[in-house]
């Protein structure tokens, strides 16, 4: 019986393929050369009996099939209406490549810098969009049958202080790191292009950042840190559009402001 | 009368020429793992002007490529395409229309400016469809590039570029390629 099982489980596995894109982060490579795809996405979470969202929109390109840079916008009613909060642009570059039947390993270096306001209530990293930041760092990429991971490792920096409240918080400097899983649940065996998948993922996310607390003329220079499990269907129609929802819940924070738990849903269109 | 049959004969020479050419192609894409990635890898190969149509095998991952009739097939370009599309070539099987082409082990066959140096075979007559495999190394396992490597003197081939083998009858022009039957 041990041994159907195990039999029926490497069948299982051997048998199709794993897609490479994560939730809520970037893999180490994701557009061939020439083509360019478009995401629409949406933050969504309760504070204080408001319903608030953080929309992105982003337009990505590969310039090579090592370059792919994309453009960003992001725009929240956190503060009070809808309103564009940061821009910007961000380009990755695939250092090493190893790929075989079924497998590959990917690593790439990314850097990132977003433009606008100050909207963020916390010196965490962990709202992405919510403030101007510089970013970079470093992706691997696995995949194996239906099996992905990715992990990434960066650091963040703020280039705006956050005054808009008591206390401000100045000179934010992080550090990230996340683990994101993939597995593909469906199809079994592909039959065609119209096929739609179904991957489930399970990501870590930790950011961690240092800054200076001012609170009147109080300067204290502190840290705070974040984690975060996310969760969550993908669903890719017509091996062109593609489908995420997920919960992103608060695990840890030793912030003053918490993250809010989330919902994240957002549609991907690829033009090939 | 003799300009005539010299007409004649020249339309029936190019007529035979034209017909030897690439038919389709089988290609094997390695680190391809999504539907989605394959979609992309055929985008790009579309755009090579000499390819009719592409179909991709998404559980074996091979492309299936059929030519234009009658266009410049080029293998080099088709690699490229993947490579930039983001993934490599496992394994090249081309189907190639002889017209009663003699054939032997390191023949030279000049093709659409390009070499097919033919490595390991018998000497025989191609005629019609006849499926080549291009096993220069990054088409080929380790092992199985070892055990060919031993099926020819010509260091072109482990050198996987013109060497000074490549002189006389069997010189490189354009793209050297290395296949075998």
């Amino acid at each position: 019986m041990m041994r159907i099982l195990a039999t029926a489980l490497i069948l299982f596995t051997l048998n199709a393929q794993a897609q490479e894109l994560f939730i809520q982060t970037e893999p180490a490579s994701n557009m061939p050369a020439r083509t360019w795809g478009l995401r629409l996405a949406s933050d969504m979470w309760n504070a204080n009996d408001r319903f608030v969202t953080r929309m992105g929109i982003e337009a990505m390109y590969g310039i090579t099939k090592d370059l792919m840079i994309h453009v960003q916008g992001f725009g929240s009613n956190q503060v009070d209406n809808f309103e564009l909060e940061t821009y910007g642009l961000y380009a990755k570059y695939r250092l090493f490549t190893d790929d075989d039947f079924k497998y590959h390993l990917r690593v790439a270096v990314f850097g990132e810098a977003l433009f606008g306001k100050q909207n963020s209530h916390s010196p965490s990293f962990a709202s992405k969009g919510s403030g101007p930041m510089l970013a970079g760092g470093v992706i691997a990429t696995l995949l194996e049958g239906r099996f992905a991971a990715s992990t990434t490792l960066g650091v963040a920096k703020a280039t705006k202080d956050i005054e808009g409240g008591h206390p401000t918080y100045k000179n934010i400097v992080g550090a990230n790191g996340s683990l994101s899983m993939g597995y593909l649940i469906y199809p079994n065996e592909y039959e065609s292009y119209s096929d739609p998948n179904v991957n489930i993922y399970a990501e870590v996310l930790g950011f961690t950042s240092m800054f200076d607390e001012v609170d009147h003329d109080l300067i204290s220079s502190t840290s705070g840190t974040e984690v975060l499990l996310s969760f969550g269907p993908q669903v890719i129609l017509n091996s062109l559009t593609r489908i995420d929802l997920a919960y992103a819940l608060t695990l840890y924070s030793g912030y003053t402001m918490k993250k809010q738990n989330s919902v994240f849903v957002r549609l991907e269109h690829n033009f090939f | 009368m003799g300009r005539i049959a010299l007409f004649i004969f020249s339309i029936v020479l190019a007529a035979t020429a034209a017909r030897a050419s690439f038919v389709s192609a089988d290609i094997g894409v390695n680190g391809l793992n999504c539907s989605m990635c394959a979609r992309g890898v055929e985008g790009s190969l579309k755009e090579l002007p000499f390819i009719d149509s592409v179909a991709i095998d998404l559980n074996k991952l091979i492309a299936h490529i059929t030519f234009k009739k009658d266009a410049k097939v080029s293998i080099e370009e088709i690699a490229a395409m993947i490579d930039d599309a983001g993934f490599s070539v496992r394994s090249i099987d081309a189907t190639f229309d002889f017209e009663n082409l003699a054939v032997a082990k390191d023949f030279h066959y000049p093709y659409g400016g390009d070499t097919y140096h033919f490595v390991g075979i018998t000497s025989q007559k191609l005629s019609g469809p006849v499926q080549l495999r291009f096993i220069d190394k990054p088409y080929v396992s380790k092992k199985e590039f070892a055990s060919l490597a031993k099926k020819t003197s010509f260091e072109c081939y482990k050198k996987g570029k013109a060497a000074s083998c490549c002189v006389d009858e069997h010189a490189a022009h354009g793209v050297l390629y290395h296949v075998t039957l």
